[in-house]
């Protein structure tokens, strides 16, 4: 048993590590390449733990092997757009201007239900509303609504809108005060005291402090209890 | 760039860690295969006590060798030929030479076996 705890920390730590170099997004986001590497890695290291009779480096070497070819193929396809089309193939327009391209449907072997799920899930309910409607080589659905159709945005009803084009960040977490932030907000730390001064807290009293280049700010002080540390 | 670098150091580690890893299993499974012939031979000639001498050498060298190599070779394959050195000196022990003669003969099978299933060649990878 104790064999068995051991080797899944070090798989864990292992895939923890490959994770970081493979410098993966979320899992929705995978290019198709990409996921058949999670799901290898994954099943590679089930097997690892569960049989002590394999050496711990049959499933060490594999996982690695699988990583770092993710990585040389990620690097190459970054130099190279055949290679990229090869790997992750290419972005596909199903409809254009309201008309659907029913041949890259068939190619895609995409139903008509599956189309009209993906516009629901956009909000789109009208098909004569799209410009475009792209599955991309991740699988996901891109949709882009014709001018007539697009929401408002601010910059439409008004000349010049209000309001911050930045949003605020965090300057205190937890009582720590973040540098990076404040100077994010082009303001200093002679600003942060006065502040703080003036609503009568220290920073160790402080859970939670949003700033924006305004310099707006909002201070959630730590509940009774947190607030001694 | 620097995740790269790192994809292609660590290929080369495990090429290279590879290759080491053949090498040594070969140096190894040379030295057993010759304890094992000498053994062979000790058995046809009937001379009792260099049968059980070159018996308990080989249990010595297999001993030293197997902490090393359960790091790579399946531990089922191992533990095939633990079993048989066992056998081997207590068969060299009670005189058994048909007996042993055929252990030796399996014995020689499965370490040329281990180093055989080890190398990368078509038949293997496929």
């Amino acid at each position: 048993m104790l064999i068995v705890f051991f080797r899944v920390l070090l798989i864990y730590l292992l895939i923890t590590a490959c994770l970081r170099l493979m410098g993966k997004r979320q899992l929705g986001q995978l290019q198709p390449a990409e996921l058949v590497v999670t799901i290898l890695v994954s099943n590679i290291a089930t097997m690892a733990i569960e049989d002590a009779n394999v050496p711990l480096l049959s499933g060490v070497v594999p996982i690695l092997a699988l990583v770092c070819f993710d990585v040389l193929v990620s690097a190459l396809a970054l130099r190279s757009k055949r290679v990229r089309e090869l790997v992750s193939g290419s972005p596909r327009i199903i409809i254009r201007d309201g008309q659907i391209d029913q041949h890259q449907l068939r190619e895609l072997r995409f139903t008509i239900d599956d189309m009209m799920e993906q516009l629901r899930a956009k909000d789109v309910f009208d098909i004569r509303q799209v410009a475009f409607a792209i599955v991309e080589t991740t699988g996901a659905f891109s949709v882009y609504l014709k001018p007539e159709a697009q929401p408002a945005t601010a910059g439409m009803l008004q000349p010049s809108p209000a309001g911050s084009p930045a949003p605020p960040v965090v300057v205190i977490s937890d009582g720590a005060v973040i540098e990076s932030a404040l100077s994010y907000c082009n303001l200093r730390p002679q600003w942060l005291q006065k502040v703080l001064q003036q609503e009568g807290y220290q920073p160790r009293q402080v859970f939670l402090m949003t700033c924006d280049r305004q310099a707006q700010y909002l201070i959630v002080p730590k509940q009774a209890g947190r607030a001694a540390g | 760039m620097k995740r790269v670098w790192i994809a292609v150091g660590l290929v080369a580690v495990i090429l290279a860690g590879g290759m080491l890893a053949l090498w040594h299993l070969e140096g190894i499974a040379g030295g057993l295969q010759a304890t094992l012939d000498q053994l062979a031979q000790a058995v046809e000639e009937r001379e009792d006590g260099r049968i059980l001498a070159l018996a308990r050498q080989f249990q010595d060298q297999w001993e030293g060798v197997e902490p090393g190599i359960r790091r790579y070779i399946h531990h089922d394959e191992l533990d095939a030929i633990t079993g048989g050195c066992a056998r081997l000196a207590a068969l060299a022990r009670y005189r058994d030479y048909g007996e042993l003669a055929a252990e030796t003969d399996r014995m020689r099978h499965l370490v040329a076996h281990i180093l055989e299933s080890e190398r990368p060649t078509l038949g293997n990878i496929l």
